[in-house]
């Protein structure tokens, strides 16, 4: 794995639940360092052991773990960067979902070696969107889970998501079913007081 | 944002494209008739003014000073440089260079320009807000700010590893050519800097001193290894407080040497 994600993953711990427990979970999973360095690329057993560790040092599951560090990389402001990056792709959510059409491609262009994975999203109704992701790198869908969400909450729409895991041979694909429920609630507040 | 793209305000028949094809494939276009007065700005151009400014009507050169060629200081002077590479600045905002091209519209119905961001885009984008739709579909601004914006962070990410990296060198390097209990120069740093002295461009003699300290074994023998410890660091403050800055003090295996 990227050491970008590495070092995202350990920024995470690290703020969330302290310097002492992300220590730990490198003893725990028997890590000669105790710091992943971002432009280095790790073997992904490293990520998996860390990952192992630290599910069961906080008594959470993978799953939760993932979608936390989702919603983390799109909220915290030292990881500015990435959630400037994915707003630049429109004013509303739904054109921020449209965007993710090109978001493999652009990563990919800008980092070449980074673990993106290709997402394809097809929309039923206005309101309704089904993202499909492949990505060889199995078990990491719940990270985007949290990030939509978290940028759903960034552009104050109201989604509601279920997420779907299929391993395929080569790959696993993650099928996200998207319902916009309200869209730019902020927006939707002042309309109704002045009187729309 | 490479060479002006070539601009199809011409069809076969001479008609114009109409204003919303053209906002569309060049959102930050503008549109002056034959007197140099704005008949139409495309919607990304129009953003980067005051919303209840309007341009429309006005002469663009009240907006827009071109300060290559440097012989732009009038309308009249744009039909000289049509179809050329020009460097534009928005007159309340001449940190941002644009880059912009013109050409004559069909029927000698005026000019259009077209401008880009150039190499102030990063900046730009931040100052104005701008969002990909602010670019044409077809134009590469959005990929090149994933390149920017990524590339910025890593660089910055490869200093900060640099940093550290030349710490722990520094760190080693010392660690190689010291002696750990009395701070003083090793056997490693002694071959170091007699070679150096050899080398040197003039040959200018030197000399090496070896000293030997009397009866140090019975300091160790009967007051214990920490006392022996002891005497050889205040050794060595008082040889390092007789010799002179650009000597060297040794110790290398109970030997001490000044050279």
């Amino acid at each position: 794995m990227h050491g970008m994600i590495n070092r995202g993953l350990q920024c995470y711990i690290c703020d969330i639940h302290g310097a002492d427990v992300w220590e730990e979970t490198c003893e725990r999973a028997k890590l000669p360092f105790y710091n992943f360095e971002s432009l280095l690329t790790y073997d992904d057993t490293a990520t998996e052991d860390i990952l192992s560790s630290f599910s069961s040092l906080i008594g959470r599951s993978r799953d939760e773990i993932l979608e936390n560090f989702g919603t983390y990389v799109v909220s915290e402001e030292a990881l500015s960067t990435v959630r400037r990056l994915l707003k630049f792709g429109g004013d509303t959510y739904v054109e921020f979902l449209w965007s993710l059409n090109f978001v493999y491609a652009r990563a990919k262009m800008a980092v070449p070696d980074l673990d993106v994975p290709a997402m394809t999203l097809t929309s039923h109704t206005p309101t309704q969107f089904t993202l499909t992701t492949r990505t060889p790198k199995r078990s990491y869908g719940a990270t985007l889970l949290g990030l939509l969400r978290a940028l759903a909450d960034d552009y104050n729409t109201l989604v509601s998501i279920t997420h779907k895991r299929r391993v395929l041979k080569h790959v696993d694909e993650d099928i996200f079913d998207i319902t916009i429920h309200h869209e730019n609630l902020r927006k939707c507040g002042t309309l109704k007081l002045v009187g729309h | 944002m490479g060479s002006p793209v070539p601009i199809p305000v011409e069809l076969s028949r001479g008609e114009a494209f109409d204003n919303t094809t053209l906002n569309l494939l060049l959102p930050m276009h503008v549109q002056l008739d034959a007197h140099g007065k704005i008949t139409h700005v495309g919607p990304t151009f129009a953003k980067l003014f005051d919303a209840h400014t309007s341009l429309e009507g006005q002469y663009l050169f009240q907006y827009i000073q071109i300060s290559f060629p440097t012989d732009m200081t009038t309308y009249q002077n744009l039909a000289s440089h049509y179809n050329e590479a020009l460097v534009a600045q928005i007159i309340t905002h001449k940190e941002f260079d644009l880059k912009a091209v013109a050409v004559p519209m069909p029927n000698n119905a005026g000019v259009l320009i077209n401008f880009a961001f150039g190499t102030s885009l990063k900046e730009a984008v931040d100052h104005w807000h701008l969002k990909g739709k602010d670019f044409s579909p077809s134009d590469p601004t959005v990929e090149m700010l994933y390149v920017f914006e990524v590339q910025s962070a890593l660089l910055q990410e490869s200093q900060n590893l640099n940093d550290r990296l030349n710490g722990e060198r520094q760190e080693a390097e010392e660690k190689a050519y010291t002696d750990p209990l009395t701070g003083l120069c090793n056997r490693r740093a002694l071959d170091r800097h007699i070679k150096r002295l050899q080398r040197r461009r003039v040959p200018k003699s030197f000399a090496v001193f070896l000293i030997d300290l009397d009866h140090f074994k019975s300091v160790n023998d009967t007051l214990g290894h920490a006392a022996g410890d002891r005497v050889l660091q205040e050794v060595a403050d008082i040889l390092l407080n007789e010799t002179r800055p650009t000597d060297i003090v040794v110790r290398s295996g109970g030997i001490r040497a000044i050279a």
